[in-house]
C-alpha cells in the first residue's frame, strides 16, 4: 500500500475564455519517508496540484487516497482530522505569516486548536518547536516584519510541524531565498524528514534543488506528466524531449563543462481548452502529425515512465 | 564596429565608489569603496546577495539614484575617458539610453503599461538620434524582429505579452540606441529556465554582433559562467574577490566566494548536505569593524575583527579582500 496515491487527478477553473485546464489526468504514488520532487515551469500546475491533494481546492475529478483510506471528499469532521496529518509550507514567507501575530502565536495558533496540549504546556511546546526550526528564543515575541526570509521560512516550516504531520508538501519554500539561507532551509528539511519520518511533495522549478531532496521526480508541462522515475535515473537519462531541453537550459558553474543547450522555440501555450494530444508538440522539435493524439504515460524501462509517441526513435531504445 | 570595440580599451572605470542612503533615520552604507574597469567588448558580472549593493552600483553609473534619500555619491565613474558624475544632468540625458542603458529585473514592471510596445521602443531612439517618428517606429520593428518579436506586435501593450517576451522588449529598449554599455539588473531572474536559456543567448548573440560591453548583475553563478569574462563578487558593498571567470571560478579564495560555492546544490555531484554559509549578511546602517563578512567566516581571527584588508593582487588580475589569504601569500 502506498503512503499517498493520487489516481486521474483532474482541477479544472472557469475562466471566461473557456476551461483552464490546471491539472489534467495525473496519477502517481509516493512511499512513506520519500520525497516526490515535482518540477515544472510556471503555470504547469505544480502548485495547483500540490494544493488539491491537501484538499486548499477541490478536486475535479479523480481519487486522493491517505494510507490506504480514499479522502477525495472528506466531511468537515474528516477533513479537520486530514489537515494535522497534511500541511504546507508556501513559497513566500513574507506573504504566508499573519503580520499582526508574534512568532510564538504564530506557532501557537495550531497548537491551542488541536486541543491536545494543556495550558501549562503549551508554551513549552512552541519553544520545543521554535529550537526544532533553529529560531532563536529571543524572537519568541519578535513580528514578522522584523525576521528576514530565511528565519521567517524557519518559522513557517515550525508553524506546518506543529501538530507532526506525516505529510508536507513544499511548495517553492526556498525560491525566495538567497542561495546562502537557500542552503540552511533544505538541510532543515532533510534533518527534519530524517528525525520524525516525514513524507514530501517538493515543488520547485529549480532542477538542481530537486535533484539534491527527492528520491524520485515528476515533470510537468501544462497540466499534464511527461516523465516520472527515481531522481538519480533521470539525470542519468532523460527521455522525454521536453525533460532534455528542461535539463540542458540549466546553468552551471562549471566553467569547463560546455555543454549543447538545446533551446526551444516559443513559449508555454495556453492552458485554456488545450487540443487533445501531446501538449508539448508545438515547441517540440521533434513533433509529427502523430503527436496530436492522446499519449499516455507508458513505461519505457523499469520504473521510469515518459509520455511521448516518438520515445524510442529519440532516444535510439 | 566589432574591431574597432574589441581593442582592450577601458570603456568604463569605476574608483573607490560610496554611495550612502537614508532610510528611516539611519545612514545606509549601500557602496562602500567600489573600484572595477570593464574593457571594451567585454562582459562582468556583479555578484552578490540581496543587500549587497549591486543595484546601487548599476543607478549610480546611470545616475537614477532617488534624489530626496541619496544622500552620498562619492568616486570617479570615468566613462569613454569622461567622469560622468561631475558632469550636469542634461548631459547625463544624452549618455542615458543612448551610450549606456539598462535592463531591470522585472519586465512587468520596467514597461509602461499604457502604451504599445512599438511606442516604448521608438520613443529612445528619436530623442536621441533626432529621426522622424515615422523613422523611429521604423528602427523599432528592426529592434522587436532582433529580438526575436513578429512586426506584427508591434502595436500591442505589454499585458498582450508573456514574461519572457516582455524581457525581449525591455531589451529591444535598451539597445535600441545601440549603446556601448548595457548593465543588465538580474535579466532572467524573473523567469523561467528555458525562457532564460532564450534570453541570455540573444544577450550574447547582441553582445558578439555590435561590440556591446555587458554589466552582468545578477546572484546566480551559472548565468555569469554562462555569460561573463570578469565576475567581480560583491559583500556589503565592497568587492571581496574580482578576476576573470577561470581565477574566480577555478580558484575561488575569499571565503565568502568558497561559501557562495558550497551552497549551491550541484546538478552533476552527490552531496549529501550542502554547506550553508552561517548567519546573515551585516546590516549596511551598523557594519562591523574590520573585516565585514568576519563575523560569518569560519576563518576568521581576532586580526579580522579589527583590520579591514584592503584588495590585494594574488594572481595575473585576480584580486582579494582577506588578510588571511595575503599572509598565507
Amino acid at each position: 500500500m502506498a503512503f499517498l496515491e493520487i489516481e486521474h487527478l483532474k482541477k479544472y477553473f472557469p475562466s471566461p475564455r473557456g476551461m483552464v485546464h490546471a491539472v489534467d489526468d495525473v496519477s502517481f504514488s509516493i512511499e512513506k519517508g520519500k520525497t516526490l520532487g515535482l518540477v515544472g515551469e510556471s503555470g504547469c500546475g505544480k502548485s495547483t496540484l500540490g494544493r488539491t491533494i491537501i484538499h486548499l481546492l477541490d478536486s475535479t475529478d479523480g481519487v486522493i487516497r491517505f494510507e490506504g483510506e480514499d479522502v477525495t471528499h472528506p466531511n468537515k469532521q474528516k477533513l479537520r482530522k486530514l489537515r494535522e496529518n497534511m500541511q504546507i509550507i508556501f513559497q513566500d514567507p513574507y506573504s504566508s505569516l499573519n503580520p499582526r501575530l508574534t512568532i510564538q502565536e504564530t506557532i501557537l495558533e495550531p497548537l491551542k486548536l488541536s486541543k491536545r496540549f494543556d495550558k501549562d504546556s503549551l508554551e513549552k511546546e512552541a519553544d520545543r518547536l521554535m529550537e526544532m526550526a533553529g529560531i532563536e528564543k529571543r524572537f519568541r515575541l519578535s513580528y514578522p516584519h522584523e525576521l528576514d526570509g530565511g528565519r521567517r521560512q524557519r518559522v513557517c516550516i515550525a508553524r506546518a510541524l506543529a501538530l507532526m504531520p506525516k505529510f508536507v508538501v513544499c511548495d517553492e519554500p526556498v525560491s525566495a531565498l538567497d542561495v546562502s539561507i537557500q542552503a540552511q532551509i533544505l538541510n532543515l528539511l532533510m534533518d527534519l524528514q530524517d528525525e520524525y519520518g516525514l513524507t514530501y511533495l517538493f515543488v520547485t522549478h529549480d532542477l538542481s534543488v530537486v535533484r539534491h531532496i527527492s528520491t524520485d521526480i515528476c515533470v510537468m508541462y501544462l497540466g499534464q506528466m511527461v516523465e516520472t522515475c527515481p531522481t538519480k535515473e533521470l539525470f542519468a537519462h532523460s527521455y522525454h524531449p521536453y525533460t532534455q531541453a528542461l535539463l540542458s537550459a540549466i546553468l552551471t558553474v562549471d566553467i569547463h563543462k560546455k555543454k549543447e543547450r538545446m533551446l526551444l522555440k516559443g513559449e508555454i501555450n495556453s492552458p485554456i481548452n488545450p487540443k487533445p494530444g501531446c501538449r508539448f508538440a508545438p515547441r517540440c522539435p521533434y513533433a509529427t502529425e502523430e503527436c496530436h493524439q492522446e499519449i499516455p504515460l507508458h513505461e519505457v524501462e523499469p520504473g521510469h515512465f515518459v509520455a511521448c509517441c516518438h520515445v524510442k526513435e529519440i532516444n535510439q531504445l | 564596429m566589432n574591431e574597432e570595440r574589441n581593442n582592450g580599451q577601458t570603456l568604463l572605470s569605476v574608483r573607490d565608489l560610496h554611495v550612502h542612503y537614508s532610510s528611516g533615520g539611519e545612514m545606509v552604507k549601500a557602496v562602500n569603496g567600489v573600484s572595477f574597469d570593464l574593457e571594451q567588448g567585454k562582459s562582468l558580472g556583479l555578484v552578490g546577495e540581496t543587500g549587497a549593493g549591486k543595484t546601487t552600483i548599476a543607478k549610480a553609473i546611470l545616475q537614477i539614484l532617488p534624489d530626496h534619500s541619496t544622500k552620498l555619491v562619492e568616486g570617479e565613474i570615468s566613462f569613454k575617458g569622461r567622469d560622468i558624475l561631475k558632469i550636469s544632468e542634461q548631459e547625463m540625458q544624452a549618455v542615458r539610453g543612448k551610450e549606456i542603458s539598462m535592463v531591470f529585473q522585472d519586465p512587468m514592471t520596467a514597461l509602461n503599461p499604457v502604451m504599445t510596445v512599438g511606442d516604448q521602443i521608438s520613443e529612445g531612439i528619436w530623442r536621441h538620434q533626432k529621426v522622424s517618428k515615422a523613422a523611429a517606429r521604423q528602427e523599432a520593428i528592426k529592434m522587436l524582429e532582433t529580438v526575436g518579436i513578429s512586426r506584427d506586435r508591434i502595436d500591442e501593450y505589454p499585458h498582450q505579452f508573456s514574461g519572457g517576451m516582455k524581457q525581449r522588449v525591455v531589451i529591444a529598449i535598451a539597445l535600441a540606441c545601440s549603446p556601448e554599455l548595457l548593465i543588465a539588473d538580474e535579466p532572467t531572474t524573473a523567469l523561467d529556465v528555458t525562457i532564460q536559456a532564450q534570453v541570455l543567448d540573444l544577450i550574447k548573440e547582441l553582445k558578439k554582433k555590435h561590440g556591446t560591453s555587458l554589466i552582468l548583475i545578477t546572484h546566480d553563478l551559472g548565468v555569469v559562467a554562462d555569460t561573463c569574462d570578469r565576475v567581480a563578487v560583491i559583500y556589503a558593498g565592497e568587492v571581496v574577490e574580482i578576476g576573470s571567470l577561470e581565477e574566480v571560478f577555478d580558484h575561488p579564495t575569499h571565503p565568502y566566494t568558497i561559501g557562495l560555492f558550497g551552497a549551491i546544490p550541484d546538478m552533476y555531484k552527490d552531496v549529501n548536505r550542502l554547506s550553508p554559509i552561517a548567519g546573515l549578511p551585516p546590516n549596511p546602517a551598523a557594519l562591523p569593524e574590520g573585516c565585514y563578512f568576519a563575523p560569518r567566516c569560519p576563518h576568521a581571527t581576532e586580526r579580522c575583527r579589527s583590520v579591514h584588508s584592503g584588495l590585494e593582487r594574488i594572481t595575473g588580475t585576480h584580486f582579494v579582500r582577506c588578510i588571511k589569504n595575503q599572509q598565507e601569500g
